[in-house]
């Protein structure tokens, strides 16, 4: 197993108010898995990766990533073994350093000496990993990232969070602050990308077509806690309205489903 | 060579119609006793026949406690090749010393307490006067005045060069005679009050130097003082009529006064060499008898044979 | 003649002016320790050539004592979770105390005594005059280029992607918080070391002598910026210096000729703080013309 998420409850106050982000949660994702996470506001998606990674610590259970309990690793600790991308573009990169010495942080993780960051080598090895993508960036590598469209700033997050073959990738909802076309892009990249390096993904997203078509299984979480969890066959049988369905069944109005913001607690959460 | 050209173009300089002498003064911050020793300079010159935008210019400055300008005021009277500098204060006159001590062009220090220590003599075109006031005659007097003192306290700020110097003089000058002392720091203006307030009910007299903190929040000391009915020796003349009990020193008009002979000395030719720096000397002696009748302090005719002038309802008289 | 001077102290400040880049700019961490770090390294430097110390060594651990006050700010607001200007001012007050510990007194009296300047001038044979210009730009070009080289490794990398980006950093698997501490621990080094110059220049050290000092600092890195507008990390360095030079000009331009145009030297560091408020406000004053909200 990559990623064990052993009965995670994890609960915040807001004021008065105590919410349950997650509640009692269990999850399990083998090697090669490609899971798209949907679910309404609140549902505790963003929370979820959030425990992953290691931005906010369980109140009870347990994270095993690659068979190693990471619940006390702090975040820069457990990066070695998660990668992620936020729905922000401007979150994944240093935008006031270039396309290179972004790429060229990427390529290493954790302890850094005192080596040159930038060698003519590397910028060649980088040129050549960033001609992958095929949107022309290995001739823009001494432009600073400020100057790139929102799309290629999450191409280039997506590319520099997979350059050292994680165990598991994160993305959260990473498509979702771009145009239809970048988008696409961007999904496309991230799929191949994904495939060719076999790494696990675990990918939410507030379209249910997306979650449909992409990946090997399917996760729906409500309140907390996982609805449905769908393998290949049943998902590839099913059809959006039948997901829209679902939600309605729950109790999931279609005005939350539609909106697929998070709530300010969600939000907090995200840092 | 220099010094003839000086003692000539001042000669001419009093006689009018040649150029003005160029005199540069810093000091290193702006403060009503630094500011009467400027101006008791300009008036012993002026006293001497030279007069501003006649025979002599005046380019007066101060570093406003930054010690990087009270360098480049110094680099400034270096290249608009001044005639002569006066320099107030000890770090101005380090900056002053530093730029021209490599020059023959004169400086005369002034409200310096520890010229030796401040690393201002030995350099042939340096001169000057110094501040330090008579700690011992200071002791000497309070105890005379107060037979029966066993205990002083001192309020001073550890920051300031001058004042730490002196406070140094007064442990030394107390152990010697006898008195104990008790030293509370203050390192700012808001920290006199509560310095002061410690010392009440510790001590039988409070003793205080020309240290420019205490000065600035002296108020403070007066009120703790009369408060206590504790006697308080300040060696600042000027500020009898704000309640303090006995006033020793100098006022610094006359430090200025002082400094400015050492200046018309060297712009009648003499050579700064051969003036070795000198103290202030002349130390006053006041008594306040108002605030004596306030607190309750007798001064005995033995005691009031050493002052040389007294402060009575509200009026000074000086002695014969 | 004048600008000599100016061009001697713009360089020796230099130094200091290129620790107040690498806090206020890299880390974007406002430090206020700087105040209390220049005359520590004045302190230092100054006891030891005192006791026959080589000056040489002596700056160099003026520099050290600097840069082990800047770690202990970096400690106070990430370990401790200060916040970052109290923990600089917590610093600076402290260090009030151990400079007046270290020097004995408040003001150590240097003139005369061995400096690092005017023995490397005559190491060189340098011309008589311009000495201490050599020596000083020499100083503040190696320190220059040792920074520029730092910042492009990949720890000085990381480090400059923690100023703007600390989640970024950790996702990269390294703890942006120690970045920080090294990062301070660096920036007061080199101001340290350069209040250990400025007091051989200067002749002496006192306790007082760092007033003042984050004012200047910004100001230096502020001026640059706006005359070069640099893009480029060299460009960026490269700005800092000059910005000092100019800075320190600008000071001997005003009390040259201010009072000509009524200025008096108190309005000169009522001028410097509306440089540097003018160019810290601009982006806000830039955003509100254009109508876009604050």
């Amino acid at each position: 197993m990559i990623l064990e998420v052993l009965k995670v409850t994890k609960t915040f106050s807001l004021g008065a108010e105590r919410v349950v982000a997650l509640d009692n949660l269990d999850l399990l994702l083998a090697e090669g898995d490609f899971a798209t996470v949907i679910g309404s506001n609140g549902a505790g998606k963003t929370t979820l990766l959030n425990v992953i990674a290691g931005a906010c610590r369980p109140d009870r259970g347990r994270i095993k990533l690659a068979g190693r309990d990471v619940t006390r690793w702090p975040a820069h600790r457990r990066a070695h073994l998660v990668g992620r991308v936020f729905q922000d573009p401007l979150q994944g990169t240093a935008s006031h350093m270039t396309v290179a010495e972004n790429l060229a942080l990427a390529a290493k993780k954790g302890a850094r000496g005192l080596a040159p960051l930038l060698t003519r080598r590397k910028r060649r090895a980088l040129s050549e990993v960033l001609a992958t993508l095929g949107m022309d960036l290995e001739k823009r590598l001494s432009e600073k990232v400020a100057h790139l469209s929102g799309g290629e700033r999450q191409a280039l997050t997506v590319l520099m969070a997979i350059l050292t073959k994680p165990k598991l990738l994160l993305l959260d909802e990473h498509t979702a602050a771009l145009d239809p076309a970048n988008a696409e892009k961007v999904l496309a990249i991230t799929e191949r990308l994904v495939a060719e390096h076999s790494i696990t993904t675990l990918m939410v997203t507030h379209r249910m077509d997306q979650a449909l078509q992409v990946g090997n299984r399917l996760i729906m979480m409500h309140k907390g806690r996982i609805l449905l969890d769908l393998g290949l066959e049943e998902k590839r049988a099913l059809k959006v309205e039948d997901l829209v369905g679902l939600f309605r069944r729950v109790g999931v109005s279609d005005d939350a489903l539609l909106l697929g913001e998070g709530l300010a607690f969600a939000g907090g959460a995200r840092q | 060579m220099k010094r003839l050209l000086l003692a000539a173009l001042a000669l001419l300089g009093v006689f009018g119609g040649a150029k003005p002498i160029v005199i540069g003064i810093t000091q290193i911050v702006d403060h009503p006793a630094l500011n009467a020793c400027r101006d008791g300079i300009i008036e012993a010159l002026r006293r001497a026949g030279y007069i501003e935008g006649e025979n002599v210019q005046y380019i007066i400055t101060n570093a406003q406690g930054d010690f990087s300008v009270a360098m480049a005021i110094a680099q400034d009277f270096l290249a608009r090749r001044v005639d002569l500098v006066v320099s107030i204060t000890t770090p101005s006159s380090q900056a002053i010393v530093q730029v021209f001590k490599d020059t023959n062009i004169p400086v005369v220090f002034s409200a310096v307490t520890d010229p030796v220590g401040a690393g201002l003599t030995g350099h042939p075109n340096v001169t000057g006067a110094s501040d330090m006031i008579d700690v011992r005659a200071d002791l000497e007097l309070l105890l005379k005045v107060i037979p029966s003192l066993k205990r002083l306290g001192q309020i001073y700020n550890p920051g300031e060069a001058n004042s730490a110097i002196l406070t140094e003089m007064t442990k030394k000058a107390a152990a010697e005679l006898g008195i104990s002392l008790i030293v509370v720091p203050a390192e700012g203006t808001a920290a006199v009050p509560l310095a002061a307030q410690s010392l009440l009910g510790r001590v039988d007299a409070i003793y205080c130097t020309t240290d420019n903190t205490v000065a600035a929040a002296l108020d403070a000391v007066v009120d703790v003082a009369k408060k206590g009915k504790i006697p308080f020796l300040f060696a600042d003349p000027t500020s009898l009529e704000r309640g303090v009990l006995i006033c020793t020193g100098f006022d610094y008009f006359d430090h200025g006064l002082l400094t400015g002979e050492i200046v018309l000395k060297i712009l009648q030719g003499t050579s700064p060499k051969d003036i070795p720096f000198v103290r202030q000397a002349g130390t006053q002696v006041w008594f306040n008898l108002d605030v004596a009748e306030e607190i309750g302090f007798v001064f005995s005719a033995e005691a009031k044979k050493l002052a040389t002038g007294l402060l009575f309802g509200g009026e000074r008289f000086v002695k014969e | 003649m004048l600008f000599l001077g100016a061009a001697e102290q713009g360089l020796i400040y230099g130094l200091m002016a290129l620790g107040v880049y690498l806090s206020f700019r890299v880390l974007a961490f406002p430090d206020l320790s700087v105040d209390g770090t220049f005359p520590l390294g004045a302190a230092v430097a100054g006891i030891l050539i005192l006791r026959g110390v080589n000056p040489f060594w002596a700056a160099l651990a003026g520099g050290g004592a600097g840069f082990l006050a800047g770690a202990l700010t970096g400690v106070l607001a990430t370990r401790l979770r200060i916040p970052g200007l109290l923990a600089g001012v917590l610093t600076m007050i402290m260090l009030y105390s151990l400079n007046l510990r270290i020097m004995g007194r408040p003001n150590l009296a240097l003139l005369g005594k061995p400096s690092v300047l005017s023995g490397l001038a005559q190491a060189l044979s340098l011309p008589r005059g311009y000495g201490n210009l050599v020596a000083s730009g020499i100083f503040c070009f190696i320190a220059a280029v040792l920074l520029l080289l730092f910042l492009h490794t990949e720890l000085g990398a990381a480090m400059r992607a923690s100023g703007q980006n600390p989640t970024l950093v950790r996702a990269l698997g390294t703890n942006p918080a120690n970045l920080q501490i090294l990062g301070l621990a660096l920036s007061n080094g080199l101001v340290a070391l350069s209040g250990a110059l400025v007091a051989q220049y200067a002749g002496f050290a006192d306790v007082g002598m760092g007033v003042g000092t984050i004012v200047a600092g910004l100001a230096s890195v502020i001026v640059g910026e706006l005359l070069l507008r640099p893009r480029s990390l060299l460009g960026a360095i490269s700005a800092v210096i000059v910005g000092s030079v100019v800075y320190r000009m600008a000071i001997s331009v005003a009390l040259r000729y201010g009072a000509a145009l009524g200025f008096t030297a108190s309005d000169l560091r009522l001028v410097t703080a509306l440089v540097v408020l003018g160019a810290l406000a601009a982006p806000a004053l830039r955003a509100a013309l254009k109508g876009e909200g604050s």
